[in-house]
């Protein structure tokens, strides 16, 4: 796929001894706008999510060698799992409507690339798309993603089989770890400014950006287990008739059985957007919000009059893989899929987004072979 | 487990796995059952997932043995509404899982076939990782033979040895009393010496210990232990898995997706979140048949046990009823005393 | 996201000083409904912090009404039936006995006062226990203050 995905050009670069990041964050949070809060890496129970951190406890950067990536995906910043659209009150009477105030700056510090290319594929569908979803813009708008480069891959990542790479561009910062130090390379502006802020103004030239060359290249070199026993090149071959082959192959009804329609996966997913509206009334007052939703689970196209188009999981487990590994591809030429590996580790009967990637495009690969003797 | 045991236990293991495979060819082959529901092994990772075999050709892929961990009951209900009978191959928990569907009358008992595996406990990933210092997804595959667990790691290529199966068991398998299936029709693998032993013994924890935890958080003052429940339920992803996993939340519509009346709200805020939690525990309470499905299939490590577990204790407590999920007990919350306790009433 | 305060709090300047106790109370259509009727009829006093739902049977409360009624800015719940022995439809009380014994340790389990459910047997000719308990409700959850730990956030 694109290998513009994979470099990046940058703006310009600096380098930082390892340790700690409270200068990093600071300088981030500085351009980010007033009062812009910054979220980390940070373990809760018995899992790793995204914490916002005061000054004192923004991360070391030895937390990026010791941990692959968060359980729970940083999307949930920009796609809170509850928020309001709209608040009114006293309906019959004197009916007010509040909307809720623009969301203050954030700055995310150590995104791993594959998150942080997530964030460019909803990008395309809810901002570059014909319609804007409005808060997801305001929220994406007000975002700096500093975007750590991996040093090492997990065992259940994929980065690799979708087009990307365990250094992949991506974020308005990269950091890479080189030795006893980190080097940072800026992708956007508001990267650049952040490197400005960091040095005084002084980001240094051609040698530097030739090392974070080098240093990118020989990250991005790291091939991912799962990756390597995925050949999904047949998926995008955009051959006439795959789409409909594909939705009517057998796989989906051997796959489909032991999904518990549970909604885990799209939940832990940093590329699924489904969402719910509704009203909470409460007498004359009441909200409307928005909430996560998943195509897994059994009511979700279920109609007033009782009518379901996904009825069994045949239909919805379906649709969750096609709409990643093939709607969306026909559609944006990549996948919607950055191979996190989340749903991997965390799908309770062990359904991965790799072993159905590897079914298709062996249905595929048939498909395409037969349109080709048939030819 | 003595160092002779363990020996024959991988061999036994093995043996059942040709038995349960054995068995399942025969039945589909004569058409006797038209589906059998067992493990086989994943496509990646260390673990065994459902597998659902309709013809003999596909049952030779049944697995047995301590990967094998997802709950099979819950799988029934998908096929209520078809001709033919279905066969589970349950270990002690599946089968309570089963009881629990037949009791509640979600699925008919002519339709349904148990066959009964002795159960050495099923490997909890999340103790072996932490037992070999590495991450659950580290764990590429894990074997027992020649005596103990023998664990491959991601990037090596050997697999080495680990920790004896009964360090690395959920606390569920390790306060376990049916390791040798209760109410089944059959039973797999009976024959087995070593296996049959294992599986008979007490539980390796007794009912206080198992409850140590519950005991703790009485233990605590009111807003430690609201503090403690806010935390994890504000962690709640609200992904359902906890409820689709679990045998006892059948019902036909669910209070959690009921929209009139709307009994959960869609707000994932800390009163929500109260209320979620309270209904799915309250529901299953007497009728939870500890498999501790709910905790396994949590994404974010929810301790849903430490809910259903103060139930049971309760329950014990109140009503004298030690174990509500097993056979003779009749359901707690189903019936009374006359004379039951009134406290503050 | 933060977990809500625990501490009660005003609602607003001198609301402290006259906040006063919201009781939900499910009162049972045969025996403590008419008991609360009396109670009425009789003109006794009790203070004016009870909402009555009426319900066909204390057997046909459900303990999540108990935390929707919380949630919804009530500070305590009253379920009143007849007497173990005289329920309308002979049982529903005894099943709700034992629910609600779970029900109350449990949301004090989880981290709740438990003083906040109340569970009383009143007769439909016991108006004056019907407003003794209401006071006696009234003063000990006035006592916890409001409910703030599952209270939705207005
Ligand atoms: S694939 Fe796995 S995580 Fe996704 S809905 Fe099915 S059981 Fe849940
Ligand atoms: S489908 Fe799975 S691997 Fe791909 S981005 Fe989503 S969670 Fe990650
Ligand atoms: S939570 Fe309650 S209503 Fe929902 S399935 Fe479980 S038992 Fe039934
Ligand atoms: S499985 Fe865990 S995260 Fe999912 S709804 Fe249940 S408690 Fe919440
Ligand atoms: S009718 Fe009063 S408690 Fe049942």
């Amino acid at each position: 796929m694109d290998a513009t995905r994979i470099t990046g050009a940058s703006l310009g670069a600096a380098r930082i001894p390892s340790g700690p990041l409270d200068k990093l964050a600071a300088a981030a949070a500085r351009v980010a706008g007033d009062g812009a809060l910054v979220f980390g890496p940070a373990r809760d129970g018995s899992v790793w999510g995204w914490k916002l951190c005061e000054a004192a406890d923004v991360p070391q950067s030895d937390l990026w060698e010791r941990l692959v990536n968060t359980d729970v995906s940083p999307k949930e910043l920009f796609m809170p799992r509850t928020e309001d659209i709209a608040r009114w009150r006293d309906r019959l009477r004197n009916l007010s409507i509040a909307e809720p105030a623009a969301p203050p700056p954030v700055v995310v510090l150590g995104v791993r690339p594959c998150d942080a290319a997530s964030f460019d594929l909803l990008d395309e569908v809810l901002i570059e798309g014909p319609f804007s979803d409005e808060s997801y813009r305001r929220r994406r708008g007000a975002t700096l993603l500093i975007t750590w480069a991996c040093g090492k891959t997990g065992p259940a990542c994929a980065c690799d089989a979708f087009g990307l790479a365990p250094a992949a561009a991506a974020g308005d910062l990269m950091v890479y770890p080189d030795g006893n130090e980190l080097l940072l390379s800026a992708l956007t502006p508001k990267g650049l400014e952040v490197l400005g802020d960091l040095t005084g103004g002084s980001t240094a030239g051609e040698a530097l950006t030739g090392r974070v060359d080098a240093v990118a290249a020989a990250l991005n070199a790291q091939k991912t287990a799962v990756g390597r026993r995925l050949a999904l090149d047949d998926l995008t071959a955009n051959a006439a008739g795959l789409t409909a082959t594909l939705f009517s192959s057998d796989i989906w009804t051997e796959l489909s059985p032991r999904c518990l329609s549970c909604g885990t996966c799209t939940y832990v997913c940093p590329t699924c957007y489904c969402f719910a509206i509704n009203d909470e009334p409460r007498g004359g007052d009441g909200r409307r919000i928005r909430t996560w939703d998943s195509c897994q689970f059994k009511e979700f196209l279920s109609m007033a009059g009782g009518h379901n188009p996904r009825p069994s999981k045949v239909e919805r487990v379906r649709q969750r893989f096609m709409h990643k590994l093939n709607y969306h591809p026909e559609r944006y030429g990549k996948f919607l899929c950055v191979g996190c590996g989340r749903c991997i580790v965390s799908c309770p009967v062990g359904l991965h987004v790799a072993e159905v990637g590897e079914a298709l495009s062996r249905a595929a690969a048939a498909a395409v072979s037969a349109a080709k003797g048939g030819e | 487990m003595s160092a002779v045991a363990i020996a024959d236990l991988s061999r036994d293991l093995a043996r059942l796995e040709e038995s349960v495979r054995a068995r399942a060819s025969e039945l589909l082959e004569s058409q006797q059952v038209r589906m059998v529901i067992g493990h086989k092994r994943a496509w990646n990772g260390p673990l065994a997932v459902a597998h659902f075999a309709v013809s003999p050709k596909e049952a030779r892929k049944f697995a047995a043995g301590p990967h094998c961990t997802g709950g099979l009951a819950k799988y029934l209900l998908e096929e209520r509404e078809k001709d033919g009978v279905v066969a589970v191959i349950a270990r002690g928990c599946d089968a309570l899982g089963v009881r629990r569907l037949l009791i509640d009358r979600r699925v008919d008992a002519e339709k349904v076939l148990v066959l009964g595996v002795p159960c050495a406990g099923c490997l909890d990933p999340a103790k072996l990782a932490e037992a070999l210092g590495v991450t659950p997804a580290e764990l590429v595959e894990v074997t027992l033979a020649a005596g103990a667990l023998r664990v491959r790691l991601a990037g090596q290529e050997q697999a080495a040895a680990g920790p004896p199966l009964d360090k690395v068991l959920p606390p569920t398998c390790m306060a376990c009393e049916v390791r040798m299936p209760v109410e089944v029709a059959e039973m797999l693998g009976g024959d087995l010496a070593a296996l049959t032993a294992l599986a008979g013994r007490p539980p390796a924890i007794d009912l206080e210990t198992a409850e140590a935890e519950v005991t703790r958080l009485e233990e605590l003052s009111a807003d430690d232990r609201y503090a403690y429940w806010a935390g994890h339920f504000q962690r709640c992803l609200r992904c359902f898995a906890c409820r689709n996993a679990c045998p006892a939340c059948n019902c036909r519509v669910c209070a959690l997706d009921s929209y009139d009346p709307k009994w959960l709200g869609h707000p994932t805020e800390i009163p929500e979140q109260f209320m979620f939690h309270f209904i799915r525990a309250v529901d299953v309470a007497g009728r939870c048949v500890a498999c501790g499905e709910c905790e396994r299939a949590c994404p974010v490590g929810l301790p849903l046990m430490q809910l259903n577990r103060k139930f049971s204790k309760d329950i014990r407590t109140l009503f004298g009823v030690d174990r509500p999920h097993l056979p003779g007990e009749h359901e707690p919350l189903g019936k009374f005393e006359p004379d039951d306790p009134e406290e503050f009433m | 996201m933060s977990v809500a305060k625990t501490k009660p709090e005003a609602d607003g300047a001198n609301a402290a000083a006259e906040w006063q106790p919201k009781i939900v109370a499910f009162c049972c259509n045969w025996c403590s409904y008419a008991g609360a009727d009396l109670a009425g009829t009789s003109r006794l006093q009790y203070p004016p912090t009870v909402r009555i739902v009426r319900v066909p049977c204390s057997g046909r409360v459900n303990p999540r009404f108990l935390i929707r009624a919380l949630q919804r800015g009530a500070d305590g719940v009253l379920v009143a039936g007849c007497h173990p022995g005289d329920c309308h439809y002979s049982t529903g009380n005894y099943f709700a006995r034992r629910r609600f014994l779970l029900a109350r340790r449990f949301i004090e389990y989880l981290g709740l006062e438990p003083d906040r459910l109340w569970v009383k047997w009143i007769s439909g000719s016991e108006g004056n226990k019907f407003a003794d308990v209401v006071r006696e409700m009234s003063a000990a959850v006035a006592k916890l203050g409001p409910n703030r730990k599952v209270r939705e956030a207005r």
